[in-house]
């Protein structure tokens, strides 16, 4: 097996998961993980610590995303705050009732500037220092952002056990403390 | 102070890369003595496990990982002008002023659809667009193409459909279909065969000889057979393009007439 086979073998998996949690679609997300590896086939050569391949990977999965998919508004202007809001109650014997379609729907209506820093979160393969560096944010907004796609999550997990419609808002509109990030 | 302590703890996730990490020492410490935090960071940590666990489960596509090693072997490293889009628009740039000043004959000029085909290969051999079907025979995707009701080329020359293909792929040029087989020429050289019907083309390429020419980086090869025209592209030096249009017959001139050996490829 070829180095660049242990390396698919490896990431190609964490990477779509986060593809798709990004683009909500299989093919799009399948074609932003084969667009990475043959970036990394064209380009990997240039990095020098090997020790940041994983970083690496992410970091162009998210960068193509960002171009292809997302124009214009990468640099979106997100209000935050710095205290964590108060997270809907869930008891703790229904976490596991919940079904996987169901959580991996209810990530996809997350707020993409909190979407992208949880499932990293989530899919445990980064450090939240390296997700900031993913992301090209400061490590204090990676936290303020985990904090409020939690909040979002539980929320819209609500809703879906409770049968509720309704769509929810932004915690960043309904909170009256905010502040420009 | 709880609030900022929930911050903190919101990305610490136990067992992860967090666990040693010493910015999340004091806010554990408080969470260890506040029995409030601490239910909360129970409660938390246990909602991202679930959470987690679920995420690991989406399933991923079966042929994913061919399809990424396939597209690796296909793909070639970026060429220099392709790295950077202020070189790409200069040589664009370069490109059009040329085709101003000198008056390319007519013999190079090409057709809509092959225009329109030279792009869409740009984008599969950058990743940015994949093959519909992939198939290391040529019969079967030239059986593929015609289950998708595609133009299938009913004869290819005998050297080039010689070597493996990759795949092929459909194209749609305002409304005229063509298909494309890229050929695997070992050493990481391809050939791509582009078909499309004769049928309403304004210009179409005589049946023998060819008509070489060259397009940006492209040697390109067109001609007729029957009721099916054809281009074939490739990066290779002319000379090979020839031989692959030949066979193993000597190279010939362009000027003289010259058959093109034919495979049926209908088995």
């Amino acid at each position: 097996m070829t180095d660049f086979e242990q390396l698919v073998d490896r990431h190609y998996a964490p990477l779509f998961r986060f593809a798709f949690s990004l683009a909500k679609g299989a093919s799009e997300a399948s074609d932003l993980t084969q667009q990475t590896f043959y970036l990394w086939a064209a380009k990997g050569h240039q990095l020098r610590d090997r020790a940041k391949v994983k970083s690496w990977l992410f970091t162009t999965l998210y960068r193509e995303y960002v171009s292809t998919y997302r124009h214009n508004t990468k640099f979106q202007h997100v209000e935050l705050v710095d205290a964590a809001p108060d997270l809907p109650s869930i008891a703790p014997s229904i976490f596991n009732d919940i079904d996987g379609g169901t959580v991996i729907a209810a990530l996809s209506q997350v707020d993409e500037a909190f979407r992208a820093p949880l499932t990293l979160f989530y899919l445990e393969e980064l450090s939240y220092k390296e997700i900031a560096d993913v992301l090209e944010v400061p490590i204090g907004t990676v936290m303020s952002r985990l904090s409020r796609g939690k909040a979002q999550l539980r929320q819209l997990l609500l809703d879906h056990r409770e049968g509720a419609t309704r769509k929810i808002i932004p915690i960043s509109t309904r909170n009256s403390a905010t502040k420009t990030q | 102070m709880n609030d900022q302590a929930k911050l903190l703890l919101s990305a610490y996730r136990p067992g992860g890369a967090e666990a040693t990490d010493p910015a999340f020492a004091e806010a554990l410490a408080q969470a260890a003595r506040d029995p409030q935090l601490g239910a909360w960071l129970a409660e938390s940590q246990q909602f991202d496990q679930a959470i987690a666990s679920k995420l690991r489960g989406l399933a991923v596509p079966s042929n994913l990982r061919a399809t990424i090693l396939a597209g690796a072997k296909f793909s070639k490293p970026l060429r220099w002008w392709q790295r950077s889009r202020v070189w790409a628009m200069a040589a664009l740039f370069v490109v059009l002023a040329s085709v101003t000043a000198w008056q390319v004959s007519k013999r190079d000029r090409l057709d809509a659809w092959q225009t329109d085909a030279l792009a869409v290969l740009d984008k599969v051999e950058t990743g940015a667009l994949n093959l519909d079907f992939e198939n290391p025979q040529p019969e079967h995707l030239v059986d593929w193409l015609r289950q998708n009701a595609a133009p299938a080329p009913a004869i290819i020359p005998p050297a080039l459909a010689a070597h493996p293909t990759f795949g092929c792929k459909t194209i749609d040029s305002g409304g005229r279909k063509v298909s494309l087989i890229c050929f695997d020429l070992g050493n990481e050289d391809q050939a791509h065969l582009f078909t499309t019907a004769r049928a309403g083309l304004k210009v179409e390429p005589p049946e023998k000889p060819p008509i070489f020419s060259k397009q940006h980086h492209w040697n390109l090869a067109s001609w007729r057979s029957g009721e099916e025209v054809h281009l074939l592209a490739t990066q290779v030096d002319e000379t090979r393009l020839r031989t692959l249009l030949f066979g193993s017959v000597a190279v010939r001139s362009i000027s003289a007439p010259v058959l093109i050996g034919g495979l049926p490829l209908n088995l």
